[in-house]
């Protein structure tokens, strides 16, 4: 590039900028207002106490960290946020990478799987948690209906306190893992062919194959796929809002859930911003400490 | 060495055979159609059964679970007339077009200033851009409400789609594209004597057109799923969208099954038909954004 501007004026070069300027503008602006200025907000507004009657924030200092400290709802929806994590993520992960070695095949019946598997991804989460919230229904469900053919008795899905948490993670994978294959299946196709025909010449089997090349050459899938899918099971909401409002006994409260009832339903908006500055924290914490244990495997 | 080869080579015909492995496949097949089929197919077949067929029909499962034997529209009908889904219907199309064409519009300009302009501060402004999606947008959803009431346009459409135009995620892909048009382009285009706003309209945005579909289909699917921040700024019935017309029907003291049936069908058969056409881009947009 620099060989051809030279070839020009300055005054074109200030014609340029300025059209970059103005088409940058809207952007720009969009950042600032809505992304950047309400995390500033939202750190200086955790300073505060909001008061329902005048509508005003006055400084507090620390004063909602501490209760936040003490706060035993927080813990218990910090614990089954990540509770919900560990379910979930493995389990995503594992079923995108058996559905992408599935279909890694070209074919006409593949590209249909694909399509199927793909539109949970599209399709509302709130239609979906509905949906699945009525399969899993403990009294009139499918799932049990099912279950029944098989002479397994009833079971209380989300009325129950241990099942409620594994369903509503089993609902998202569903909606999920859509994104989780088709992102192994890029990696899959990347691998060269070739490998596959060295290792087998020198008599590798297929688990070794699977084992020597696949896994480790999807090393920079893994790391995308966790970090994405991660984030995303932190900030659960919709299922738990539509399906179990927190319950039973407080067994699918979430951090998400938890910051939004404080807010919208009890108006302590202070607090809760608080939470938000906590719970924006803990997922960088979290991504850049997936990024560091990934990238220390990848020296050995 | 061409021994090896040839073996290992799928040949056609040859490694059709009935074994353990294929059989395996064959019902691991049909598990994950039943898995992945089974909710639309029901919600389809419960939407034209009258309420009593389909708690008849409900338990226990069988053929006439997902298939009406008198088939109604009865329901499509109420949920259209009777309850205000017409409204969130329409209220979520406008929304989704408008957010779909500003942030085509909006990101694709900068995306084209960060890939063809050099100036100093570019790495810096890319890398400010694409911090924003490190922060949950939900920590920052208490301010952006404030924000809202304080502009005094809270409770109206654009107060939807407005904070989520300018977008990263659409910025980093349609930046990559722009970045791997050819030099040629655009030396030829200075040598014609292209004006900078021109370069980017008629000569680089038409030879990206892909990446603007993938673009704006994923941008449409986020606004229609979109729930948490319609059901916080917007408080008129009037202006609400489908995601949470549906949430509220489902949500009523007294559950009208059928109704929330219908709604989730008219809620899902939209996208999933677009999306059957543009399953390409859908693809192509993620695997671009997310590995380079």
């Amino acid at each position: 590039m620099p060989t051809m501007t030279q070839l020009f004026s300055n005054s074109r070069d200030a014609q340029r900028y300025r059209a970059a300027f103005f088409l940058s503008l809207p952007a720009l602006i969009g950042l600032f207002l809505f992304h950047y200025w309400p995390i500033a907000d939202t750190f200086r507004l955790s300073f505060t106490d909001y008061k329902v009657f005048t509508g005003e924030f006055t400084f507090t200092g620390l004063k909602n960290y501490d209760i936040a400290l003490n706060d035993p709802i927080l813990l218990l929806s910090l614990k089954n946020t990540a509770l919900f994590f560990l379910i979930k993520v493995p389990l995503q992960m594992a079923l995108g990478l058996c559905l992408a070695l599935l279909i890694a095949k070209p074919g006409r019946d593949s590209t249909l799987l694909r399509t199927l598997i793909l539109f949970p991804t599209v399709t509302s989460m709130v239609v979906a948690s509905i949906v699945w919230g009525m399969m899993f229904h403990s009294d009139i469900g499918i799932v049990n209906s099912v279950l029944e053919v098989f002479g397994i008795p009833a079971q209380g899905f989300l009325r129950d306190k241990n099942q409620a948490l594994p369903v509503l993670a089993s609902i998202t994978i569903w909606k999920d893992v859509g994104l989780s294959m088709i992102f192994y299946l890029a990696g899959l196709l990347a691998i060269p062919w070739e490998y596959y025909e060295a290792a087998r010449i020198d008599g590798a089997g297929r688990w070794g194959l699977f084992r020597h090349i696949t896994l480790p050459l999807l090393n920079r899938t893994h790391v995308f796929v966790l970090v994405t899918s991660t984030i995303a099971a932190f900030k659960i909401f919709v299922p738990v809002e539509v399906l179990t409002g927190g319950g039973p006994s407080n067994a699918t409260r979430v951090i998400v859930h938890y910051i939004f009832h404080l807010a919208f339903r009890f108006n302590r908006f202070s607090y809760a911003t608080a939470l938000s500055v906590i719970l924006a924290v803990l997922l960088i914490a979290i991504s850049i400490f997936q990024l560091r244990i990934t990238r220390d495997e990848d020296d050995d | 060495m061409t021994e090896a080869r040839l073996r290992s080579a799928p040949m056609p015909g040859a490694s059709y055979r009935f074994s353990f492995e294929s059989l395996s496949r064959v019902a691991l097949y049909l598990i994950i159609v039943v898995v992945f089929a089974t909710p639309y197919l029901w919600i389809a077949g419960s939407t034209f059964k009258t309420r009593q067929d389909l708690f008849d029909d409900l338990y226990p499962v069988s053929l006439k679970t997902f298939l009406p034997s008198a088939p109604t529209t009865e329901n499509l009908v109420e949920l259209f007339t009777e309850t205000n889904f017409a409204q969130a219907f329409l209220n979520s199309v406008v929304v989704a077009a408008m957010s779909v064409t500003f942030a085509v519009t909006i990101n694709s300009m900068i995306a084209f200033v960060l890939a063809w302009l050099q100036f100093p501060g570019r790495r810096l402004l890319f890398l400010v851009i694409l911090a924003t999606l490190t922060i949950a947008f939900e920590a920052k959803l208490i301010p952006l409400f404030l924000t809202m009431q304080q502009l005094r346009i809270d409770n109206s459409l654009p107060s939807i789609f407005l904070p989520w135009i300018t977008d990263a995620f659409i910025i980093f892909l349609l930046r990559q594209h722009f970045a791997e048009l050819p030099q040629d382009l655009y030396d030829a285009a200075i040598i014609d004597g292209c004006s900078f706003f021109r370069m980017y309209w008629q000569v680089m945005l038409p030879n990206i057109t892909p990446a603007l579909v993938s673009a704006a289909f994923i941008k449409f699917i986020f606004s229609w799923d979109s729930f948490i921040w319609p059901s916080i700024v917007i408080t008129d019935e009037s202006k609400t969208v489908i995601t949470v017309a549906l949430a509220k029907l489902f949500s009523d003291e007294y559950i009208r099954w059928e109704l929330v049936f219908a709604g989730s069908f008219v809620a899902t058969v939209p996208v999933v038909l677009i999306f059957i056409f543009l399953q390409r881009y859908y693809v192509q947009g993620f695997v671009r954004s997310g590995l380079k």
